[in-house]
């Protein structure tokens, strides 16, 4: 267990280090280009840019990422139940499908409500 | 002949009786092995990834009736096969600009994230028979949670950029992936209720009957929310690339840009993997018990077949819009995932999964999926019909 463990932690400093390293690499060979101020301007099609950058965004994010938040919180008390499901008698069954009915019936409520719609 | 037919298992523990005879202790044997397993697993998909990013130009190119990289021009090579590796230096070389009202700290750093992510997720998948980075218990929730890491690149990258254009394009991206996880994890879940297990290796091991045939449902379930994920079309408006200017790196250039570039073709091959592990069987074929090296054998052949049928997707449907891509899911993926545990729950109950015949659970499963895709198709019909009546009347 340590084992696996224990690779998992060295995968991780791999990982970081192949991700650190392109950027490290290409430092050596790419141009260091003089920066004028017309190479640093922000991109907006040729324009000059118009009014402030980070825009207010719409209030459906945050019914969307709510509405991710129960579901997954949902998800993570079901996946226990899906290993044990082998081992779990027939009434653990049913009840965990009470309690799928009663989030689809909160889904449901989440369609009609309109919180579902983008616009 | 018998060194050759477990060849990969066979030469890790010739390099291992190596070190020992060496006469290093026992613990620094161990660190390196994993230390040095660590970083040849990690190296397996960049490798991959230059063969892989010419087969998917080559078969789109083929979709699209014309050639792809083929040998013609200085840097080709054979069919074409150096075009990656060119492509890949001419990345190295470009200039980076950095512009001047962007986040530096976070603008640098997403990319890494993003690329360090998607070779992250490569330690627990069964490469072989025998052949898996780590054999952790709680393997494919490990994949979900460091799968959703990505998400987090792609919000530095567009909040970090300064520019509002890929600050929309990354929250929109993040409402499509985050709306996705759901279908994801739930049709995880019933793989895992039918597999009885997390652990990637168990869940080949427990395939004595693919579970594509018992549960093919579920794996469309899965292809669909992965597809999302990784931001292909039919559900990319995440990186539009031909409406939004590359969305949320538009401000990248250089090796950054190429990063974000190979961070999504990893990502792709790391959900065909995980699909041909899920559903598919993994390594598992005929002739494996024989020669196990056939088993890593048999596990490229399915990642290209999947990887082929993603692309089908990618480049034959248009493209849909965001109120679309939430609306599939709220309204239809995550309904039916939910319905499908539901039902899968039922049917693996009432008809117990018996080792010496597993065609009976894999059939009820399998008319149980069957019997659910006509009443989808039912619903959707009733409603279409519905729908049309109110325009038609609503017009006339």
């Amino acid at each position: 267990m340590l084992d696996q463990f224990a690779f998992i932690g060295f995968f991780l400093i791999v990982a970081l280090i192949f991700g650190v390293a392109p950027p490290v690499m290409a430092w050596f060979v790419r141009p260091k280009g003089k920066a004028n101020p017309r190479k640093l301007e922000t991109y907006e099609c040729g324009m000059r840019t118009h009014g402030e950058t980070w825009v207010q965004f719409k209030a459906q994010y945050y019914t969307f990422a709510i509405a991710f938040v129960l579901f997954d919180v949902e998800a993570v008390f079901l996946l226990p139940w899906a290993l044990a499901y082998n081992a779990l008698e027939l009434y653990a069954v049913v009840e965990a499908i009470i309690f799928i009915l009663i989030l689809l019936g909160g889904l449901f409520y989440l369609w009609r409500k309109g919180a579902l719609e983008w616009m | 002949m018998d060194f050759l037919s477990d060849l990969i298992v066979n030469i890790g523990l010739w390099l291992q009786d190596l070190l020992v005879s060496i006469g290093l202790p026992d613990a620094w044997v161990r660190i390196i092995t994993l230390a040095g397993g660590a970083f040849i697993l990690a190296l397996v998909p960049l490798t991959a990834m230059f063969f892989l990013i010419w087969y998917e130009r080559k078969i789109v190119a083929r979709i699209a009736d014309r050639l792809g990289p083929n040998n013609t021009g200085a840097y080709g090579g054979p069919y074409g096969l150096f075009q990656v590796l060119a492509d890949a230096v001419k990345m190295f070389t470009k200039e980076d600009v950095i512009p001047a009202a962007a986040d530096r700290w976070i603008f640098n750093i997403a990319p890494m994230v993003f690329l360090a992510i998607a070779v992250v997720v490569w330690a627990v998948i069964p490469l072989g028979k025998g052949i898996v980075g780590s054999d952790l218990s709680i393997g494919i929730f490990y994949i979900l949670s460091f799968g959703s890491g990505a998400m987090v690149a792609i919000l530095m990258a567009g909040w970090g950029s300064n520019n509002k254009y890929a600050l929309l394009g990354a929250l929109r991206g993040i409402a499509t992936l985050i709306s996705y996880e759901i279908p994801q994890v739930l049709s995880v879940t019933a793989v895992v209720m039918v597999a009885g297990s997390f652990s990637l290796v168990e869940i080949v091991e427990s395939q004595n009957v693919i579970f594509l045939i018992g549960m093919p449902l579920t794996a469309l379930l899965f292809l669909l929310s992965i597809l999302a994920e990784l931001g292909r079309r039919p559900l990319d408006l995440v990186e539009a690339d031909s409406e939004l200017v590359a969305g949320y790196f538009v401000e990248y250039s250089g090796m950054k840009f190429g990063m974000f570039y190979l961070g999504e073709f990893m990502n792709q091959l790391m959900v065909s993997i995980l699909f041909s592990t899920l559903f598919l069987g993994g390594w598992r074929g005929p002739f494996v018990d024989q020669v196990p090296v056939l088993g890593t054998v048999w596990l490229v052949v399915k990642l290209l077949l999947v990887m082929l049928v993603i692309q089908f997707f990618q480049y034959s449907l248009p493209r849909l819009r965001i109120d679309q891509i939430l609306a599939l899911n709220w309204k239809f993926l995550t309904p039916l995932a939910l319905v499908n545990i539901c039902v899968i729950a039922l049917v693996g109950k009432a008809v117990p999964y018996d080792p010496a015949n597993p065609w009976v659970q894999t059939g009820a499963l399998l008319l149980a999926n069957v019997l659910m895709a006509l009443a989808v198709v039912g619903i959707l019909a009733v409603a279409g019909r519905q729908m049309r009546r109110s325009k038609l009347a609503g017009s006339s």
